[in-house]
């Protein structure tokens, strides 16, 4: 969630215009720590992650005069961030999952199942042996609390590329559907299927480390 | 969306058809986004109240999303190496634009 508040779009690009280094330093503060956490689903790498980024700010500083506003400034950022880092993270032929070559689109057109299929009954129900159990409510302990984000995290680390940056837009950052399928050429629907699944591998990772099995 | 299993199921004055858990866990998402389409929403709201499985999958979703959520609390700080690098690419950058 962004903690800055930024001026509106069209005060901040007449700022960087005029070459205000204060409008730069704002949205550096709002959006780099992320980018950098975008950067790296597809650079593998944390330094190459930040040369990337590096290389998208500048890229954002030059063509600054030929944004024409139609998308949101955030949006183009990151629009450019997401394919460079994809460039780069192939051309540096990182060990990605075969899914990372895949476009949202194909990835999303092909059915994958929220839960494993063995967990039900032929009539579709749940099995005894395999129902959801209960959480708990929320813990009160910092350190349980701390794991299960830690879970997460993992859980989310190891995601195929286009599921990992969709929750991490929307669920860790807070963006709207709108914003992910600006940034990632997807339709709504298909940015439902990616967050669905990622959702569904998140909450399996917590039920199994809750639940310990 | 999926070919209804042919029963029905009188719930909230009126007969649906019913859903299955296998069907629900997948409808979850599009349920929290209120995407369902109201057909599927009233056999989705049916299902929830007749099965003492499915309200707890959607309560572990919610807590998911709640999870995930606080995973930004604790990393948006920009390093400072970082951050003297950006303003030198940005003094560059301000020196060689034409109209600097």
């Amino acid at each position: 969630m962004q903690p800055v508040q930024l001026a509106p779009d069209a005060e901040l690009v007449g700022a960087l215009r005029n070459g205000d280094e204060h409008a730069f330093v704002a949205l550096v503060d709002a959006y780099h720590a992320c980018m950098v956490r975008v950067a790296t689903i597809y650079t593998g790498d944390r330094a190459q992650a930040e040369d990337v980024v590096q290389e998208t700010w500048l890229a954002v500083l030059k063509g600054i005069s030929r944004f024409e506003g139609r998308a949101s400034l955030k949006t183009w950022i990151f629009s450019i961030l997401t394919n460079r880092a994809k460039t780069k993270g192939e051309r540096e032929r990182r060990s990605v999952a075969f899914s990372a070559l895949e476009s949202p689109e194909e990835e999303a057109s092909e059915f994958e199942p929220a839960v494993d299929p063995r967990c039900f009954a032929n009539d579709g129900w749940w099995l005894p042996e395999t129902h959801p159990h209960p959480w708990g409510g929320s813990p009160d302990a910092a350190y349980l609390a701390a794991e299960l984000r830690e879970c997460a995290q993992t859980a989310i680390d190891v995601l195929p590329p286009n599921q990992r940056q969709v929750i991490m837009f929307r669920d860790v950052e807070g963006w709207s559907s709108e914003e992910v399928c600006n940034v990632l050429g997807v339709s709504e629907t298909n940015q439902r299927v990616l967050l669905h699944r990622a959702r569904s591998k998140v909450r399996l990772a917590l039920d199994a480390y809750i639940n310990g099995h | 969306m999926n070919v209804a299993n042919g029963k029905r199921t009188f719930y909230n004055a009126e007969w649906v058809d019913e859903l299955t858990c296998k069907e629900f866990v997948e409808w979850v998402t599009d349920y929290l986004e209120d995407r369902l389409p109201s057909d599927e929403r009233k056999r989705f709201d049916a299902h929830l109240a007749q099965c003492s499985s499915c309200p707890l999958y959607l309560e572990q979703m919610r807590q998911t999303i709640q999870t995930v959520g606080r995973l930004s609390d604790e990393l948006n700080e920009v390093a400072p190496e970082a951050r003297s690098a950006l303003l030198g690419v940005f003094k560059q950058w301000k020196r060689e634009k034409p109209d600097a």
